[in-house]
């Protein structure tokens, strides 16, 4: 079976060496240290919770939501790409044959478990079909028992995306 | 013999050898759809092309026999750039649904995109459209889209089940696998179209969409439904959200026994191993009490389907305890055939005369009649209540119905829990290895009856080397991986 390789950042010397990239990450350290500390009064602060964060981006990975196409239906196919990206294992998926002759299979069962999940983003990337998106821009996940921070598909699918896009791109 | 070269590699074959098969056998890399050992060679899918020194163009390797001399090249540029071109042309009306597709991770297709295919796409007009999913009937999906027109299907319906049902019809784009109308896919043979596709055109209904096949744990067993001992493939799998189960059986190449082929029934009888049985533990001391120190008439009765391992640990507990043994073979004339199907349904029916293990059916029952205890391991003729007096302790691997007292049931591993060995038909033994992993694996007849008494063959290379070894006059490091043919008992 063929292996298609994919070239990476880092072959030149200076990037192996990790030296120069860890002083350059001390020198912005350093940067930020000494400003605040010659005024200590003036330091950027977020009183969390009173005060909620402005700075949400659509880059930030929030909770997780499935998006639909653009007839309203489900955009998942249950090709278990995100459950196999997934180092946390947390997605569980059962699939099934789709009735309404928009596709052939789909998810009866869309599980992600809040409490195992690392936030890493790979079943976003992971996902042919743009179905997984994480840019609800939720970063708190309240809830009054263990069970109920595994997520089903209702409740993926009913959680709307932050930043103007909404549903699936995939062709 | 002649000698020919394989990229520079010298190499022995017979003469007038197909060349595609002698790459084949020396693991040199040779992509193909069409070609099939089992199904010869039909030449219609080019993904075989190799380069010959002598020879103008590209030849297929299916169809070439091997002469002296022959010089061949299966990875200079020129061929690699010939079979992207064939495969663009295969995947020009491919709808690449890979995510959808059961086959994604086995497919031919996807193999050999990712070897040598790896091309952006230069199509710019409409793919063509066809039937998506077609029941062909037998458990067996059709989407016309993704298949190459290999013909594998046709000439699997044409030439072995010899049942007709396949055909291509149309030309061009529009050409493609059918059924004819009101004729579907009928011969207890049918699944096998779906292991011969390359791709994901031939789907089976009852895995479609179970699991994606890279989550599969793949181990090498024998097929239990009958005696002819087909080589089997159990794909199972624990999930973080489920137990251990399995989702397939497939068909693994012995030329000696099955080719490349196997019934329906018997690729479908995971079912019933999947089924779940209650939990019966064992008690050790009762069961010594009641089996070992009562004086009075005992018989039991064992499925002919254990392995020789437990048939042959039963034989020297009952020898021990003058219990009368015996193992009745289930016979079912109606299954039976002439190629893969075998009428006596029980896997290991050719062990009782080696382990001298008397199955006649008329001893058994006057035995049962005068005998207090009937001890059953397994047997479906006990769980129906044959007319008996006796008191009757079963030993199962499978709930049945009208279960009784429950005091007098131990639940015990069934195959797919155990490693074992099977004598077939022809007197093949072949061994076994345990999948599955679960409540029931610890508990092994083995491990039951060496609990029972502990001056028995505590595990199975003793057992083999102290009893079974003498019986069959083969040890067990002696058993190929393909199986040995065992001298019948006369000889041995």
């Amino acid at each position: 079976m063929g292996v298609k390789v994919v070239h990476r950042h880092g072959d030149t010397l200076k990037e192996k060496m990790y030296l120069p990239a860890i002083f350059a990450g001390m020198k912005v350290t350093l940067s930020h240290f000494t400003k605040n500390i010659s005024n200590i009064n003036d330091m950027q602060d977020v009183c969390y919770p009173e005060q909620m964060p402005s700075d949400i981006t659509p880059r930030y990975r929030g909770v997780h939501r499935l998006t639909k196409r653009a007839d309203d239906s489900i955009a998942c196919v249950a090709c278990f790409m995100c459950a196999t990206a997934c180092p946390a294992e947390c997605i569980n998926i059962v699939a099934t044959l789709r009735e309404d002759n928009i596709d052939e299979k789909m998810p009866q069962k869309f599980e992600i478990d809040l409490l195992e999940c690392i936030f890493c983003g790979y079943c976003v990337e992971a996902c042919p079909c743009d179905a997984i998106r994480m840019d609800s821009g939720i970063f708190s996940i309240i809830e009054r028992e263990r069970k109920d921070f595994i997520y089903d598909k209702e409740k993926l699918l009913s959680i709307k995306g932050a930043f103007g896009s909404e549903n699936s791109h995939a062709k | 013999m002649v000698n020919i070269s394989v990229d520079n590699q010298k190499i022995e074959v017979e003469e007038n050898a197909l060349l595609i098969k002698v790459l084949q056998d020396n693991d040199v890399e040779i992509s193909h759809f069409c070609y099939h050992e089992a199904l010869g060679v039909d030449g219609n899918c080019r993904m075989c092309m190799v380069e010959i020194e002598g020879a103008k163009r590209p030849q297929i390797a299916c169809n070439t026999l091997c002469k002296e001399g022959l010089k061949v090249h299966t990875k200079s540029p020129n061929i690699l750039k010939v079979k992207q071109e064939i495969l663009e042309l295969e995947l020009i009306n491919h709808p690449v649904d890979c995510p959808v597709c059961d086959q994604a991770g086995e497919c031919s297709l996807q193999n050999y995109y990712m070897d040598f295919g790896l091309y952006g796409s230069r199509h710019s007009v409409e793919k063509t459209k066809k039937a998506k999913h077609v029941d062909l009937g037998s458990n067996v999906m059709l989407d016309q889209e993704r298949c190459v027109l290999c013909a594998r299907c046709t000439r699997f319906t044409q030439n072995i089940s010899k049942s007709n049902e396949l055909f291509i019809i149309g030309r061009g784009d529009q050409a493609r696998v059918s059924s004819a109308p009101n004729k579907p896919l009928n011969n207890p043979y049918a699944m096998n179209v779906i292991d011969l596709c390359p791709v994901g055109a031939l789907t089976s209904k009852d895995f479609r969409f179970q699991q994606r096949v890279w989550f599969l744990d793949s181990v090498e067993s024998i097929c239990h439904g009958c005696s002819k001992g087909c080589n089997i493939t159990i794909d199972h799998n624990t999930t973080k959200f489920d137990n251990d189960r399995i989702h397939r059986y497939r068909p693994r190449r012995n030329m000696a026994i099955n080719s490349y082929f196997m019934c329906d029934e018997g690729r479908l009888s995971f079912h019933k191993e999947n089924k779940k049985s209650r939990h019966f533990p064992f008690n050790a001391s009762t069961l010594r009490t009641l089996m070992c120190t009562d004086e009075s008439k005992k018989v039991m009765l064992a499925n002919a389907s254990l392995s020789v391992e437990n048939l042959s640990i039963l034989k020297l507990f009952c020898d021990k305890y003058s219990i009368e043994l015996f193992s009745l073979p289930i016979v079912d004339e109606t299954f039976g055939d002439d190629w893969l199907r075998n009428s006596v349904r029980s896997a290991n029916a050719s062990a009782l005369e080696f382990l001298e293990i008397s199955s006649s059916y008329e001893a058994f029952l006057k035995a049962a009649q005068t005998s207090k205890l009937l001890i059953n391991i397994n047997h479906p003729l006990l769980f129906e209540n044959i007319e008996s007096h006796a008191k009757i302790m079963h030993f199962t691997t499978h709930d049945f119905e009208d279960m009784g007292d429950m005091r007098n049931i131990v639940s015990f591993a069934s195959y797919s829990h155990e490693n074992g060995t099977l004598i077939n038909s022809d007197n093949i033994i072949q061994k076994f290895s345990k999948s599955l992993h679960n409540i029931h694996s610890e508990n092994t007849l083995h491990h039951i009856f060496t609990q029972i008494d502990n001056t028995l063959y505590k595990t199975q290379e003793t057992l083999w080397s102290g009893y079974i070894s003498k019986q069959l006059g083969l040890g067990f490091s002696d058993i190929q991986k393909m199986g040995t043919k065992l001298k019948g008992v006369n000889n041995a």
